[in-house]
């Protein structure tokens, strides 16, 4: 057996390998065809396959137009608003490793976040990130609006997008509860308190009144979108909870799922729009 | 020939099916004390049981009316050409059996319709609820002897398809339902579309029960009624003690006490009590109210509603939250608006 393992290692030796044939072997072996069905990335063949066979890449489109990247006139901010809330993502799937829900620990889990938990930066993060993605998504809504991006054939992802700005300040507001402090309790107080105006749907909106049979109101203070959205009458540990889920696995996992659609579609409607 | 497309009509049923889930879910509730999103639910889910029935009585009418017209014409065919008709064994087994879902169906759509119509009279049932616990678990059941029944109805057309597929020519009516419509290969698939459509519609409609998830039954907050101590215990002027915990001011002056609420018309923050400037004052927006808790600054609509407050058998004060008395409604002058109490 020592003759054979001799004999081989003899045999590797003799054949010096040159860093063209390791990089070879490499590129034409069994785990790396595997995992990339391409050669490398340097023919116009197989950079559009490198972004073909990529579940992340092929979202994108294969190709940009110069115009495309140019920075003073997309100014990046689908980009960055993607990149903030990828960052968003990570910082707060962090601090979920130390913040509690309940009204005994949310305010105290928050303070510690700062002032003994390692890298007390990460809320910060978390919070300047939100700051900066809300701006950056107004931002992109704004430069889509002034470059005409929003008409046909990108009609349908203008309303992706709007609904995805819509999300971005729903995660905003559920993140907003979450800190337990007098701010966060009384602005979610006074944000929630629109929702008992919805018509028909709250039971201060216009047309609740009207539901009614046999004289028993059907949307009244304990039935009406206000208490489904406080999970009680006013703003309590149950409303603390009820954000939390909101703005870390429900709102999240829309967002996402609205996001890959909406960057497929700017492949498929044409591409990031150009300049005329 | 009409008459083939009933087989897909009745899968219309189990979307239909769907608005009785909530219902079903729900049947063992207490109607005098439910609230009022409940008894929508249950409401509803009758109503569904309603339109059903008539959906069904429907059916079966135009198919009792086919099956009446194809036999006359049987007999009068095999009258006319003198042909001895065999009677098979298997025929007896598959009418009976139909005749027992007939029976069963027939039933379920009776006590649908006694508990529709008992439901929709507007009758107060809180004399008895068992009564009402009855009607409904009844119609559930009768839901379930319609469901058993139109799953019977689709095993039949399998069975047929399955075991008699060689017999016929193409495009030619196989032997239908017994007393049913004739089916073809293609009117069954378009039955099995039909029923798919139906299968998916029933689940979205189960789904929508999630909604009622985000209701919860219990809520711990606290009681809208609670005892407020001694009349002898509070000075004159707005004592704190229950803005905590109860969200509500006790004011005394010469006349007697009023119960203020705590939350500001404006946006629902809680204002402060200035004893020097002797004014509630909302650190949200600036609204300030007088100690009477009408409005005079800031961006305040209204005045504070009032509770009811009495003086319980003990002697202590008695505030019950659930009842307000709104000043602009002209409700401050009303009974337990105000506590009449001179010391």
């Amino acid at each position: 057996m020592l003759e054979g393992l001799k004999k081989k290692i003899d045999e590797m030796m003799a054949n010096k390998p040159s860093p063209e044939a390791v990089k070879n072997a490499i590129a034409e072996g069994q785990i790396w065809k595997s995992i990339f069905r391409h050669g490398y990335p340097d023919t116009p063949r197989n950079r559009i396959m490198a972004v073909l066979s990529n579940v992340f890449l092929h979202l994108h489109p294969v190709k940009v137009r110069h115009s495309g990247v140019k920075m003073s006139y997309t100014w990046c901010m689908g980009g960055l608003s993607f990149f903030l809330f990828l960052n968003l993502t990570v910082t707060g799937v962090l601090l979920m490793f130390y913040y509690r829900p309940t009204a005994e620990y949310a305010y105290y889990d928050i303070v510690a976040l700062r002032e003994h938990v390692p890298l007390g930066i990460m809320r910060e993060l978390h919070r300047w990130g939100a700051h900066a993605m809300v701006i950056a998504v107004w931002l992109h809504m704004f430069r889509v609006f002034m470059t005409g991006s929003y008409k046909p054939p990108r009609e349908f992802n203008w309303v992706i997008g709007v609904v995805l700005l819509l999300l971005t300040l729903l995660l905003s507001f559920t993140g907003y509860l979450l800190p337990w402090d007098q701010l966060a309790m009384w602005a979610i107080t006074v944000g929630t308190n629109m929702a008992r105006a919805t018509p028909f749907l709250g039971y201060e909106g216009p047309g609740a009144s009207m539901l009614q049979v046999g004289g028993v109101k059907l949307v009244t203070g304990g039935s009406d979108i206000h208490f489904a959205l406080l999970g009680g009458h006013f703003v309590s540990e149950a409303t603390l909870l009820r954000f939390y889920v909101l703005h870390c696995v429900f709102i999240p996992i829309v967002a996402a799922t609205l996001m890959a659609i909406h960057f497929w579609r700017v492949r498929k409607d044409g591409g990031i729009s150009g300049p005329l | 020939m009409a008459s083939r497309r009933n087989g897909a009509h009745r899968f219309f049923l189990f979307p239909l099916s769907a608005l009785l889930f909530p219902a079903a879910a729900l049947a063992d509730t207490d109607l005098s004390e439910a609230s009022s999103i409940v008894s929508t639910i249950i409401t509803l889910g009758l109503a569904a049981f309603g339109v059903l029935a008539l959906y069904v009585l429907f059916l079966t009418g135009r198919f009792l009316l086919a099956v009446f017209k194809e036999s006359m014409q049987a007999r009068k065919e095999a009258q006319a050409h003198a042909v001895h008709v065999e009677k098979e064994a298997g025929k007896t087994v598959l009418s009976a059996a139909f005749g027992l879902s007939a029976l069963f169906s027939l039933l379920a759509l009776l006590i649908l319709f006694a508990a529709f119509l008992i439901l929709t009279s507007g009758m107060d049932f809180s004399f008895n609820i068992g009564l009402v616990k009855f009607v409904i678990s009844a119609a559930v059941s009768g839901f379930a002897l319609l469901s058993l029944y139109m799953v019977y109805l689709a095993l039949s057309v399998l069975w047929k398809v399955a075991f008699k597929p060689a017999v016929h020519a193409e495009g030619e009516p196989m032997e239908g339902l017994p007393g049913g419509p004739a089916v073809t290969r293609r009117s069954f698939l378009s039955l099995l579309g039909w029923a798919w459509v139906a299968f998916t519609a029933a689940s979205m409609g189960a789904l929508t029960t999630v909604l009622r998830f985000f209701f919860p039954n219990v809520t711990f907050e606290p009681p809208t009624k609670f005892k407020g101590g001694l009349p002898e215990t509070y000075a004159i002027g707005v004592d704190e003690r229950f803005k905590d915990a109860y969200r509500c001011w006790i004011v005394r002056n010469n006349q007697g006490f009023y119960a203020l609420s705590t939350i500001c018309t404006h946006l629902g923050c809680t204002p402060n009590w200035l004893q020097a400037e002797q004014k509630f004052k909302c650190p949200c927006h600036g609204s300030g109210y007088y100690i009477t808790g009408v409005n005079f600054e800031g961006p305040a609509p209204r005045p504070l509603p009032r509770f009811n407050i009495t003086l319980a058998d003990d002697g202590q004060l008695l505030v019950d939250e659930s009842v307000q008395y709104q000043q602009e409604l002209g409700q401050w002058g009303l009974p337990g608006s105000f506590l009449d109490y001179k010391a």
